[in-house]
């Protein structure tokens, strides 16, 4: 990503030709990696973005080991995680009653303070009542606790239409609006939570891994403007692909 | 930093979340308002349903400004502000019932007000001061297990106390719980019973040291016989710890604030010498007197103490002032003292009122003899060599009057009955090597004061001369010196020189005078 970077510096002093085309400059692998090789980054700066992106996720035991085993500091107390990922946990597990109650023990402030969260939690257990079939319970929940959350706040409206429009269909899963269904919904969720948490505990909410990544593949975007170079296209590899002329 | 509830109310929250074949919506307002005001704080189950309600009104709540404007319709908000002021609530009731009342007060102005027109604020300032209840119930019960894990063999018994002392560092609260649970009485019986040569020995001491750095009572029962006799042994133990342990009893002990005014006397008298009259006529010679017949025998020997202090190169009225305040028979107890540093003070004291005051020696004579008998038995079985010192001083001065004072130290030191014949008073001055067998009590005196130590040759010194000034002040007829010949013992030989013109003057010199002399005489 520096690297990019450092050609992107270096092409914007060149005086090239206008043609957008021809003034490319083509970058060679083996040209890419001696300079790749020239940048130096330390072993600490990613053990503790390694360490930043367990604790942020809420991987306890494999943070306390990454701990033991590198020598690096947990930027938050590792007990405090524990409560933090059984709520995660209960909501990706479907039992959202449970997960509000939890939050609720670990921090009263919470959910008062985060009308969305608080939202989109209770639309959660509205989808879980519908994915469990319990159509009469679900519209009972969705009069007595959702509309009223649309009475609240109006920017709530145009989901909780969605979410009881599942309530219309037949074949649920493949009606419009199915993906809230999907477990990546209740991901969703869960990952709001666990932000929430986090930001009550004066903590950052995102690791800072995922900021990197999107750093790179801006950095990479603006420099397809102007050259062909060795690319990232697969993040979870991270292999270089040759670039194509 | 989050507003954890999970502290103490954890265990409480092990309770079955309603399943899934409950209502998803939960109980209705109507009845959890209902069941909150009709529950008042009880134990056990009544407890734990009134824990509930509150719980489920506060997850209702949280976060649903339509459930708040509900229950303040309903007139909740009163039953629940209540809850904090409940006597005898659990904390866990406390703090569901904080957190609801929080959770009102957010963000719906109809709520806040409620919530300060019910009184919260006040409910809650007050539960921000005292200590949770539960919690200290709980450490009542933590000091009774550790009191019980202390009679446990090995390891466990060892650590407990140092558990205990833990447990109550600094709280003040904490230590009047303990002396509820008899935990002085209990540590120092253990200690009494075993050996202090133990790892446990160690941790009791600090934890009775930490018992009692805050209360009087504690301390008082401290300072019984036996324990301060203990904790006076320890100090002297050989090993390091136990002596440190020790110390820091003592530390604690004299922080008594009767102990720390008595030292303060002490101080104030032996600096005090022309003053003295102001200090005499306070009143203080009265509480002295008073106290040196305290059950304390840390507070019997400062009182004695301050006493001895100020009976120093005092005016003969003055003397008799305090005389009539002690009275003969105190005086003769307090010789007779069950410690031995209290016995060695008030011979001190006897020596001081002796010193320099002719008459004074009517005191230790008088009254058919009781002072003088206390100071005799002493001699006869004090094993304390502080005490002979003391007792030998005194005698000393009371020989150097007439006659009848002459008469009645011969009997103390040459009692009619041969076999009593105190050869404690006869020794082998400065002569290094074993002693030649001499009868029991002499014997255990002269070991300690044995020549080849540099601090004990001084008292030792002392001692023996105070004992040759006796013999010859008194003049003995030769029927007594055969009976020492015949016992084999070794005598000092000194000239008895007639006409020692101090002795007929009646001056009374103290022995350390007169021992001086003594040295430049044989010196010369």
């Amino acid at each position: 990503m520096f690297l990019s970077r450092i050609v992107l510096r270096d092409l914007d002093s060149i005086d090239s030709p206008t043609s957008m085309a021809s003034s490319k400059k083509m970058v060679t692998r083996d040209v890419w990696e001696r300079k790749l090789r020239d940048v130096k980054i330390r072993k600490e700066d990613m053990n503790r973005l390694v360490m930043n992106f367990l604790v942020t996720e809420g991987y306890v035991d494999a943070a306390d080991k990454f701990r033991v085993e590198s020598g690096t500091q947990p930027d938050i107390d590792l007990a405090t995680i524990t409560d933090r990922m059984e709520v995660k946990r209960a909501v990706q597990s479907g039992n959202v009653q449970e997960a509000i109650e939890k939050i609720n023990d670990l921090n009263p402030t919470i959910l008062d303070t985060n009308p969305q969260l608080y939202f989109h939690l209770q639309q959660q257990k509205l989808i879980e009542l519908i994915r469990a079939g319990k159509i009469n319970e679900a519209l009972e929940f969705a009069q007595e606790e959702l509309a009223p959350r649309g009475e609240e706040n109006q920017a709530f409206l145009e989901e909780i239409e969605k979410t009881v429009a599942l309530l219309v269909f037949e074949d649920v899963k493949n009606c419009p609006y199915g993906e809230l269904l999907d477990v990546s919904q209740r991901l969703k969720t869960a990952s709001e939570v666990n932000a929430a948490i986090l930001t009550s505990q004066s903590h950052e909410k995102d690791p800072k891994l995922p900021s990197l990544l999107k750093m790179l593949i801006w950095t990479q975007n603006q420099l397809d403007e102007k050259a062909a170079y060795p690319r990232i296209n697969n993040f979870s590899t991270a292999a270089l692909e040759d670039p194509s002329i | 930093m989050p507003a954890t509830a999970s502290g103490g109310a954890r265990p409480e929250e092990a309770m079955p979340t309603p399943s899934a074949s409950t209502s998803c919506m939960g109980t209705r307002p109507e009845e959890l308002t209902a069941r909150l005001a009709s529950a008042g704080a009880g134990g056990g189950e009544v407890e734990r349903e009134r824990v509930r309600a509150l719980r489920e009104i506060k997850n209702q709540i949280i976060g649903n400004r339509t459930k708040k404007l509900l229950y303040l319709r309903l007139g909740a908000v009163p039953a629940v502000v209540a809850a904090l002021a409940e006597p005898g609530a659990s904390t866990a009731a406390l703090v569901q019932a904080a957190a609801a009342a929080g959770s009102f007060a957010c963000g719906v102005d109809d709520g806040a007000r409620a919530v300060l027109d019910a009184g919260a604020a006040g409910h809650l300032t007050r539960l921000l001061a005292h200590p949770d209840e539960k919690d200290r119930q709980i450490k009542t019960k933590l000091i009774l297990v550790l009191l019980e894990l202390m009679e446990e063999p090995g390891h466990v018994g060892d650590e407990a106390p140092l558990a205990l002392t833990t447990l109550i560092k600094d709280s003040l609260e904490l230590q009047k719980q303990a002396l509820t649970t008899n935990a002085v009485e209990k540590l120092s019986n253990h200690l009494l019973a075993n050996s202090l040569e133990t790892r446990r020995a160690v941790t009791i001491l600090f934890a009775l040291s930490e018992l009692c750095s805050k209360l009087e009572e504690s301390r008082s029962q401290l300072m019984s016989v036996q324990v301060s006799t203990l904790i006076l042994d320890a100090l002297k133990h050989d090993c390091e710890d136990i002596r440190v342990a020790a110390c820091s009893c003592l530390k604690n002990i004299s922080r008594s604030p009767k102990v720390a005014a008595l030292g303060a006397i002490c101080n104030i008298a032996v600096n005090l010498t022309p003053r003295k009259s102001v200090l005499l006529h306070s009143g203080v010679v009265s509480q002295l007197v008073h106290l040196s017949k305290s059950m304390d025998p840390t507070l019997r020997l400062k009182s004695v103490w301050a006493l001895r202090n100020i009976m120093f190169l005092l005016s003969p009225k003055d003397k008799d002032f305090i005389m009539k305040e002690l009275t003969l028979s105190t005086l003769s107890s307090l010789i007779c003292d069950s410690e031995h540093f209290v016995q060695e003070q008030t011979l001190a004291l006897v020596h001081n009122l002796v010193d320099g005051y002719l008459d004074s020696t009517n005191y230790v004579i008088g009254e058919d003899g009781m002072v003088i008998d206390a100071i005799s038995r002493q001699l006869n079985n004090a094993s304390a060599p502080g005490v002979c010192i003391q007792g030998m001083f005194v005698l000393a001065n009371i020989a150097a009057g007439n006659e009848l004072n002459k008469e009645a130290v011969m009997n103390v030191l040459v009692p009619h009955r041969a076999d009593c014949l105190k050869a404690s008073f006869v020794i082998r001055a400065n002569a290094p090597g074993p002693a030649r067998p001499i009868p029991a009590v002499g014997n255990g005196v002269i070991r300690r004061l044995l020549p080849n130590q540099p601090d004990k040759q001084e008292q030792f010194n002392a001692w023996a001369t105070a004992a040759t000034i006796i013999n010859r002040k008194i003049k003995r007829d030769a029927e007594i010196l055969r009976q020492y010949d015949d016992h084999g013992y070794a005598m000092k030989e000194i000239e008895v020189s007639d006409g020692d013109e101090e002795e007929q003057r009646g001056d009374m010199t103290t022995a350390a005078d007169v021992a001086g002399r003594e040295l430049e005489d044989r010196s010369s």
